[in-house]
């Protein structure tokens, strides 16, 4: 290996790419704190913590016109699921481009969690032509010990030392709060679109279950739900979301959206750190 | 001064030499809504592209940086009996980066690349209502951070200097990315003019301010900010949460 006169350079090169970074990041943005620990940066809502109470709004948030928290977070038997003990499930969701997302989940007696978030598929528009989705990851995996999250990294010796957020439920059940979740769906349903069939036992746990028919603007939502009742998650599901559900508007698209939910019992190990 | 540090002080610099600026509401463009509940999604595709090419001849780096954001989120609005209102979000996003660089000099080449899959959730709940039209701008603010999925640094090349280079520049972006992230601070939206069938409503959005070209002073190359799609679509609710639960 030479040692370098311009030993800098490499260095410097370095630099100029952050420094470009940052530039393009920057110029005329407003201040911002680190998102990593701002000082501004609202809690997370109870609302959205498995098992915490729902908060109560003040009477300024009662008269708001705007909706609060707690329409909008409001816990779901999704969110229930997360608040389940010795369980694992598994949650994808099939886009309309064919990409696949997963979350294959084991959640111990503790409530300390191991997740695998899955990767299939990606929208390369606009990468180098050269460039090789393979270096791509399919997966991530990550542990939950006591609310804290750590991101397995064969290249950060540290990474059982520093955890990258400290109340990772709350996160995770933010996430779950989005477009590719079925609570969205679900709530849009008029009246009478979700009805019991009966009752079911599917992995381990006796449920209540629904069939799903309804239309939102037209478009035919249909699935089948299965409940547990004493904790009112959800524990199996199967929804089918039509693609012109989710097309900007005017511009409907073919196909639809499946999302998959199925939980069981597991006499889950207590999750920890993997040793070095 | 070590080299690290010098990199965490270029950074740090570069973080707080930024000019503050407020959101401000957008002027009432006329009447899109009707007294209701409205719940639905709002999606966008946002990205930062910089090429840079520095220097020539036997002392040269070239370089480029891709940051893609993808949000796909719920966003649901609220409009009284007298027109006024506001909306909230939660708006889950996934960021990836990818960046290369190599730098070519007499002694040797190093070449340095990384690749970032993180996740963050922006949000906005309730605010004093506020007259709401066909355009309408709601805050958002990022909550508990950046989840970090996935992240690879690599290095090589002859030059000994090297070595290290893949992890600093993982942590550079790593910094980078919490800045441009931290920089979305507004979603605009507007209605079609063509889409308000009373039942659904739905159009356009942007990010204001984000959409701009950056030169490199000293470089070849340029930072370009777009946001190709950015779409809204809401359906008229009952009520919020009608039924209860899913029940």
């Amino acid at each position: 290996m030479k040692t370098p006169s311009k030993k800098y350079l490499p260095v410097l090169a370095t630099l100029m790419l952050i420094w470009i970074t940052a530039n393009a990041c920057v110029f005329g943005q407003r201040p911002t704190n680190s998102p990593a620990q701002p000082s501004t940066t609202p809690t997370v809502p109870a609302a959205v913590q498995p098992n915490a109470p729902t908060p109560v709004p003040t009477a300024t948030e009662q008269s708001a016109e705007t909706p609060t928290q707690d329409e909008l977070l409001q816990p779901n038997p999704l969110d229930h699921l997360l608040g389940m003990r010795s369980i694992q499930f598994n949650l994808t969701v099939t886009r309309l481009d064919g990409t696949i997302r997963s979350l294959d989940a084991e959640i111990d007696s503790a409530g300390n969690m191991h997740l695998i978030f899955g990767y299939q598929g990606f929208d390369l528009t606009g990468m180098p032509k050269d460039y090789d989705a393979k270096a791509l990851p399919t997966s991530a995996e990550i542990f939950v010990i006591d609310s804290k999250a750590y991101l397995s990294d064969a290249q950060d010796p540290n990474w059982r030392t520093t955890p990258f957020d400290e109340n990772y439920p709350a996160t995770l059940a933010l996430e779950l709060h989005g477009l590719e979740s079925p609570a969205m769906w679900l709530n849009l349903l008029p009246p009478g679109s979700i009805q019991s069939t009966g009752q079911e036992t599917v992995g381990g746990f006796t449920t209540d279950k629904y069939s799903v028919d309804g239309s939102v603007d037209g478009q035919k939502i249909s699935g089948t739900l299965w409940e547990e009742p004493q904790a009112d998650a959800l524990v199996q599901a199967e929804l089918h979301i039509p693609a012109a559900l989710l097309s900007p508007p005017g511009q409907p698209l073919p196909g639809e959206m499946l999302i998959t939910l199925k939980a069981q019992k597991k006499d889950v190990a207590p999750v920890v750190l993997p040793a070095q | 001064m070590h080299l690290s540090s010098r990199l965490l002080m270029l950074v740090l610099l570069l973080s707080f030499g930024i000019i503050p600026a407020s959101a401000q509401p957008a002027p009432a463009l006329g009447a899109a809504w009707s007294p209701g509940f409205y719940a639905g999604w709002i999606s966008f595709s946002a990205r930062i592209d910089t090429d840079v090419t520095w220097g020539a001849g036997s002392s040269s780096m070239t370089g480029f940086v891709i940051e893609k954001y993808e949000g796909k989120g719920q966003l649901m609005v609220k409009i009284d009996a007298q027109g006024a209102g506001g909306a909230s979000i939660v708006l889950p996003t996934s960021i990836n980066l990818l960046d290369y660089a190599k730098a070519t000099t007499p002694d040797g080449s190093c070449t340095v690349s990384s690749s970032i899959v993180a996740q963050t959730n922006y949000v906005h709940f309730k605010g004093a209502a506020a007259a709401m039209s066909g355009t309408f701008q709601v805050p958002i603010n990022l909550v508990a951070g950046i989840s970090y999925k996935s992240q690879h640094g690599s290095s090589f090349g002859e030059l000994k200097i090297c070595d290290q280079a893949g992890s600093k520049n993982l942590e550079s972006m790593k910094i980078a990315m919490r800045k441009s992230t931290g920089e979305i601070q507004t979603m605009e939206f507007t209605a079609g003019d063509s889409y308000n069938t009373g039942d659904s409503i739905g159009g356009t959005c942007s990010i204001p301010g984000w959409v701009k070209t950056t030169p490199i002073p000293g470089a070849t190359g340029q930072g370009v900010r777009s946001l190709p799609s950015c779409n809204w679509r809401l359906f008229k609710t009952g009520q919020p949460n009608q039924q209860k639960g899913w029940k």
